[in-house]
């Protein structure tokens, strides 16, 4: 290369350039370092400039609880926000978004003191069109589990055709673990095709009440009533339904700090019944001032709901006494109740304007 | 003589007409003996090795034909003369390099000399064909990147259309091989690239071509490779908008990489690599929003979900085969990959379809020439090419990681390919696994549902693969300085799949239009016959093209036709007082695209489940085009160029209706149209640091129709089969540029002038062209409004600037370059909604989409939800509900869904880089 000889000419006498030999390797392996060198330093130039990055677009910031002091309305949805249960620090419910061209039924995750909505997750799938599917009565595990009922029924039907409970994570309800069918037989032969108050065991087992329904048409328009039977758990290793006795007619449960089951029954529905971990045979351990529809451990005190058509009561029983320690007043008909582990706050679900909402009370 | 030339001219006004060849360059001269100037027969001329040369003829004259583009060595040998060498004789495409010898006989003492002659190129009426030339080093001292880019700056050529043509009426050939997309070149890609380093020569023909090309109506692109050298050089740039500002910095890397020399003996190997990657791979100069909740207020430039890599690998290898054959074998990879932006999936950036396209090709040339001394040269040509181009839109699997600027180097991975490649229409009855169905979005910044989805709406899978084996024969025989004679023919067989399915997140059976495919073999086959004979300066060239082409996709009643054409093609060229005249006449015929012969399903922005029957019986589609053209040099280094052209387009495809269904169609070769236009082009060359070329074009191209999907059809066939014919009124063609200018100047500052500025190169391009055509429509897009294509787009300005600096350091060039494009950053308009002839919605448009969106959602929106947004709830309730609280949301919404993205064209764009040659 001409440009190397003269190069080499011009350092002649340089260090290492002796002679021609060593001149052209000198020369050779400067070419060579100085294009290292360049391309060393447009790299380096690269590397430490960075592009622009493309247009960002911003989640939008979610909103704090409406609200400060409790009571706080946690949904003000216009439709159904039911069944709420706690679980991995966050409300989850069941709730029929208004405008859903489905007409399916949802989860809703809130966080525990309210605010904008986690999440929503809905029944998809390709039948969704033609069939309404429901996710109802959420129970959360500790384990990051949720357990649901899916019920689904054709759009012209008046009742289910198919109703199972399902396991799936808690972030992808629809992604089942465990499915089971909730139409089983009892010991007695009777048929349990629906169930009340899912909920988990410590043991990782599902304790509800199973029942059946009925269909009256007092009025010209068919109702469903639910008639309860027993309170079973199902084993999710192996499927199987285990009845517990002394439990026929029960209407609510909660399970007790010993580890037992706390529970209502039907035909006494002031009393509250203690059934001990191991078997044994149920005790009353207390009466509420009034009939309760449900029941909750808030705190390890037991929590009854008396509904009423206009106002309702949340009345906490003294396991002392058997009597009740305090009541606090809700306006409108409450029904399920769900305590916040850990404190001593619940999500109501309360009827105040035709449709039933959630709220977030504590005890005193 | 005067009286054959006027003999001649006379010719050429009476029957208008041309032609040309497309191949290499030739060269010419004369030997002479220096003692008494006495012309010496029977010399020997050659290039290089010996591997092409001719014998000089009783009047000391030869000709080496075909000679490839390059730079060669040059050696006359005369018995008792001394042999003498000339190097650096340049040979472009089509071209005649001159070259005189003037030899001593071995008794002198004095040695010979070789005189390189430079004709004017310009009046030498041995160039009958108006080639725009590209040569590989002028694309790098341009404001371009990339051949296509360099083809837009030459007269008559508009984002892809030749002449006004539609889309697709062109051809390319790489190395003297035919490469189309024979698939769907009206509406997609070659899918091929060269890279420009790659490139020695390229050229525009838009007149007239050699009969030896075919499957193109307006225009011939061909492409010359570079060979390896006879010492391994290189050369690797670098380019980005690293360093620029937030606004001027598009995400720009680009990577270029060739080198090339001697690997074994004499066989010499050329690679390159073009490597690109912006993270706005379509830069729009649209005006920012308004709504200061909108997310582009703030930062309105690169776009998300707007990504593009591409890849360009070429090699070759030349192996010489003894003296008089040259085997070249070269391959050719491309691969694009686009992310492609939406505005309905604005607010979540890592949806939305991509897309790939890739092309490859593979090219064995043969080349054996004559020997050198013999009096009748005789060059044959063997190649035999495989194409394939393969294209995907759909949407991806998962959201791609960038690793360096907007380069992924993995593969994307698309829902639904398997499926289509196996053309599993069965399993695609299902959703499509992957697609996502599409909900509205919560986090936009209106909260309300409508207009802006979680995943396209259109959920879209098309896939096409065009596979062909190309063999071809060309034989030249060269008698003398001034006959040529070629002859040949090829053989295509080809291969079409395609696949679509739209809605690919439902299944058939829940209102999904079925998937779509087909699978066809067709062939085409070509023969041509070509005689050019100069005389004096009268060059004639005529000759004959003979095309069939059968698409071999199933018809009702069984395969369908082989159809036949003939093209022939006159062109004559003389000197006529100052200046030469050169006047063609050409029937030039190309093949439908195969995507006409098939049946597509298909939506469109207006309705989906569109159906178009395909035609397997399509016929050619022809044009026939005269041109005439003066070319002139008033004073020296100063050109003039006039041409004007008539091209007759026929047979062109268009879509009819099918009864009175406006979504049934049948494609038939039903439209017809006229392309007239005056070319001008005025140049001062690049001498003394300083040239510029500038062109105007004036054309009006008009058809029966405006385009093979559009609104308006000329022909229509009733629901009882009797074809309803209107009358034949012709409107614009979609690329009816009427006036268009462009200027390019070169220049360079001297090295005296200073080590800073010295040696400093710069170009600058300057366009300016009027609006095309567009048709207004009512507000649904059903009905046109007006003639079709009887409205117009403004006028489009762009300047653009390339500077460079080379300096040598040790024995390497170092250079540094600035490319300029749009430098004014002018804010062109290239497209208008049709319903309003604007870029930009009217408040009719915005509030009806609106009012629909509110009419479809009235429901209320709760404290509760993600769509809440407090600051719309004027009355506090912890719900956003009814029309005063939730129109306002929709309108803001509608207004951010309808902003004018892609109606702009491109902002300023800055490139810097640094290249190393060594």
């Amino acid at each position: 290369m001409p440009g190397t000889e003269s190069s080499c000419r011009t350092s002649a006498g340089g260090p290492g350039c002796v002679t021609p030999t060593s001149a052209l390797l000198c020369s050779k392996l400067a070419q060579w370092s100085l294009r290292a060198l360049v391309i060393l330093l447009v790299a380096s130039v690269v590397q430490s400039c960075d592009h622009s990055a493309p247009l960002d677009v911003a989640e939008q910031l979610p909103l704090d609880p409406r609200g400060a002091t409790l009571p706080i309305r946690l949904t003000y949805n216009p439709s159904d926000d039911i069944d709420p249960a706690v679980g991995g620090d966050m409300i989850v419910y069941s709730l029929l978004e208004p405008g859903r061209e489905d007409r399916d039924r949802c989860l809703g995750y809130l966080p525990t003191a309210g605010g904008t909505r986690l999440a929503l997750r809905c029944p998809g799938g390709a039948v969704a069109d033609s069939t309404l599917d429901a996710w109802l009565q959420p129970a959360v595990s500790d384990d990051g589990r949720i357990a649901y009922v899916l019920q689904r029924s054709s759009v012209l039907a008046e009742t289910p055709s198919l109703r199972r409970i399902v396991v799936a994570p808690l972030e992808a309800p629809d992604s089942a673990l465990f499915e089971a069918s909730a139409f089983f037989d009892l010991a007695d032969g009777r048929r349990a095709f629906d169930l009340r108050a899912l909920a988990w065991t410590e043991s990782g087992a599902l304790r509800f009440v199973a029942g059946k329904d009925s269909f009256p048409k007092p009025d010209g328009v068919r109702d469903t009533l639910f008639q309860p039977l027993r309170l079973v758990e199902l084993d999710l290793t192996t499927g199987s339904i285990t009845e517990i006795a002394g439990t026929d007619g029960v209407i609510a449960h909660a399970p007790a700090p010993d580890g037992g089951i706390w529970f209502v029954m039907e035909s006494t529905p002031r009393v509250l019944w203690h059934r001990p971990p191991g078997g044994s045979s149920p005790d009353s351990i207390g009466a509420f001032s009034g009939a309760v529809s449900h029941v909750a451990n808030i705190d390890g005190l037991p929590v009854g709901v008396q509904p009423g058509p206009d106002t309702s009561l949340v009345e906490i029983l003294d396991l002392g006494t058997g009597m009740s320690a305090a009541t606090i007043v809700v306006i409108g008909r409450a029904s399920q109740i769900a305590p916040i582990p850990g404190s001593r706050s619940f999500v109501l679900q309360l009827i105040t304007n035709m449709h039933p909402d959630l709220w977030l009370l504590a005890l005193p | 003589m005067n009286g054959l030339r006027a003999f001649f001219a006379l010719l050429v006004i009476a029957a208008p007409a041309t032609l040309e060849s497309q191949a290499g360059g030739m060269i010419t001269g004369r030997v002479t003996d220096r003692l008494n100037e006495t012309p010496i027969g029977g010399a020997v001329v050659w290039v290089g090795g010996g591997q092409q040369g001719g014998r000089t003829d009783a009047n000391g004259r030869y000709a080496i034909r075909d000679v490839l583009p390059g730079v060669y060595r040059v050696t006359v040998r005369a018995v008792g003369f001394r042999a003498i060498t000339r190097d650096s004789v340049f040979v472009s495409s089509g071209r005649t390099a001159v070259l005189d010898f003037v030899l001593t006989s071995e008794a002198v003492a004095l040695p010979g000399v070789a005189v390189v002659g430079t004709p004017d190129r310009l009046l030498d009426p041995r160039e009958p064909q108006t080639i725009q030339q590209i040569g590989g080093e002028e694309l790098r001292q341009l404001p371009v990147t990339s051949l296509e880019e360099a083809i837009e700056l030459q007269a008559g050529v508009v984002q892809g259309s030749f002449r006004g043509g539609r889309v697709g009426e062109e051809a390319w050939v790489i190395d003297g091989l035919g490469v189309k997309n024979q698939l769907d070149a009206s509406s997609g890609q070659l899918g091929l690239r060269i890279p420009t380093v790659a490139l020695e020569e390229a050229t525009l023909v838009t007149n007239a071509f050699s009969a030896r090309y075919g499957q193109a109506l307006s225009g011939l692109v061909t492409a010359a490779t570079r060979d390896g050298g006879e010492r391994w050089e290189g050369r690797i740039a670098y380019e980005t908008d690293r360093p620029l500002p937030d606004g001027w910095d598009v995400g720009l890397d680009r990577l270029t990489v060739s080198v090339g020399g001697p690997v074994l003996g004499s066989v010499r190997l050329f690679a390159a690599l073009d490597a690109q990657g912006r993270i706005d791979d379509d830069p729009v100069h649209a005006p920012p929003p308004e709504d200061t909740l909108d997310p582009r207020t703030e930062r309105p430039w690169l776009l998300p979900h707007n990504s593009g890599e591409q890849y360009d690998l070429f090699g070759k290898l030349t192996i010489p085969l003894g003296r008089q054959q040259t085997l070249r074998l070269s391959g050719a990879s491309s691969e694009s990959r686009r992310l492609l932006y939406d505005p309905a999936l604005k607010y979540v950036p890592d949806a939305g379809p991509a897309q790939r396209v890739s092309g490859r090709l593979g090219l064995l040339h043969f080349r054996r020439t004559s020997s050198p001394s013999a009096a009748t040269s005789f060059i044959v040509d063997l190649r035999l090419g495989y194409f394939s181009k393969e294209a995907i839109r759909a949407p991806l699997t998962e959201p791609t990681t960038a690793e360096f600027g907007a380069f992924t180097f993995a593969g994307l991975e698309f829902a639904g390919e398997a499926l289509a490649k196996a053309g599993d229409t069965l399993g695609a009855l299902d959703p499509i696994p992957g697609v996502t169905v599409p909900q509205f979005v919560e986090t936009t910044p209106w909260g309300v549902p409508g207009f802006f989805t979680t995943a396209s709406p259109r959920g879209e899978l098309t896939w096409n693969r065009f596979r062909e084996g190309r063999a071809r024969l060309d034989f030249l025989v060269g008698r003398g300085a001034d006959t040529d004679l070629r002859l040949g023919g090829e053989y295509v067989r080809q291969q079409v799949t395609t696949f679509t399915r739209l809605e690919g997140y439902r299944a058939v059976v829940d209102g999904a239009p079925p998937p779509t495919t087909a699978a066809f073999f067709p062939f085409q086959a070509a023969g041509y016959v070509e005689l050019q004979q100069r005389a004096g300066e009268l060059t004639f060239t005529g000759g004959l093209r003979a095309d069939a082409f059968n698409g071999r996709a199933a018809t009702e009643g069984g395969q369908s036709k082989t159809q036949f054409t003939l093209g022939p093609r006159l062109a004559l060229s003389t000197a006529l007082g100052p200046a030469t005249i050169v006047a063609s006449w050409g029937r030039f015929a190309q093949p439908p695209d195969f995507q006409y012969l098939v049946d597509a399903a298909f939506d469109d922005t207006l309705r989906t489940g569109r159906f178009r029957r395909g035609n397997p019986s399509l016929g050619f589609e022809t044009s026939t085009q005269y041109e005439f053209q003066v070319r002139a040099r008033p004073v020296p280094f100063f050109a003039v160029r006039v041409g004007a052209f008539v091209k007759r387009l026929d047979g062109l495809v268009a879509s009819i209706p099918l009864g009175f269904d406006p979504d049934s169609s049948i494609y038939g070769n039903g439209d017809f149209g006229n392309v007239k236009g005056l070319e001008v082009t005025l140049e001062r060359e690049y001498r003394d640091a300083f040239g510029l070329r500038a062109t105007y074009v004036l054309q009006q191209a008009e058809a029966t129709a405006t385009d093979a999907r559009d609104l308006f059809r000329r022909l229509q066939i009733t629901p009882v089969g009797d074809t309803v014919v209107p009358a034949t009124a012709e409107f614009p063609l979609n690329f009816d540029r009427r006036h268009a200018v462009i200027v390019v100047a070169r220049a360079s500052v001297p090295v005296e002038l200073g080590s800073v500025v010295g040696g400093t190169e710069a170009a600058l391009v300057a366009r300016w062209s009027s609006g095309l055509p567009f048709s207004r429509s009512n507000a649904t897009g059903d009905s046109l409004i007006g003639l079709p294509n009887a409205q117009r787009l403004p006028a489009q300005v762009t300047i653009d600037l390339f500077l460079r600096r080379t300096v040598r350091i040790g024995g390497m060039r170092l250079g540094g370059f600035v490319d300029v494009r749009n430098l004014t950053n002018r804010r062109n308009v290239v497209a208008v909604r049709r319903d309003n002839g604007q870029p930009v919605a009217d408040d009719l448009v915005i509030s009806t989409a609106a009012e629909a969106a509110f009419q479809a959602n009235p429901d209320p929106i709760p404290y509760e939800s993600r769509r809440y947004r407090p600051w719309a709830d004027l009355d506090a309730n912890g719900l956003v509900e009814g029309r005063d609280e939730l129109l306002p949301l929709y309108l803001r919404a509608a207004t951010d869904f309808t902003q004018p993205l892609f109606f702009f064209g491109s902002p300023r764009l800055v490139r810097l880089g640094v290249e190393l040659r060594f």
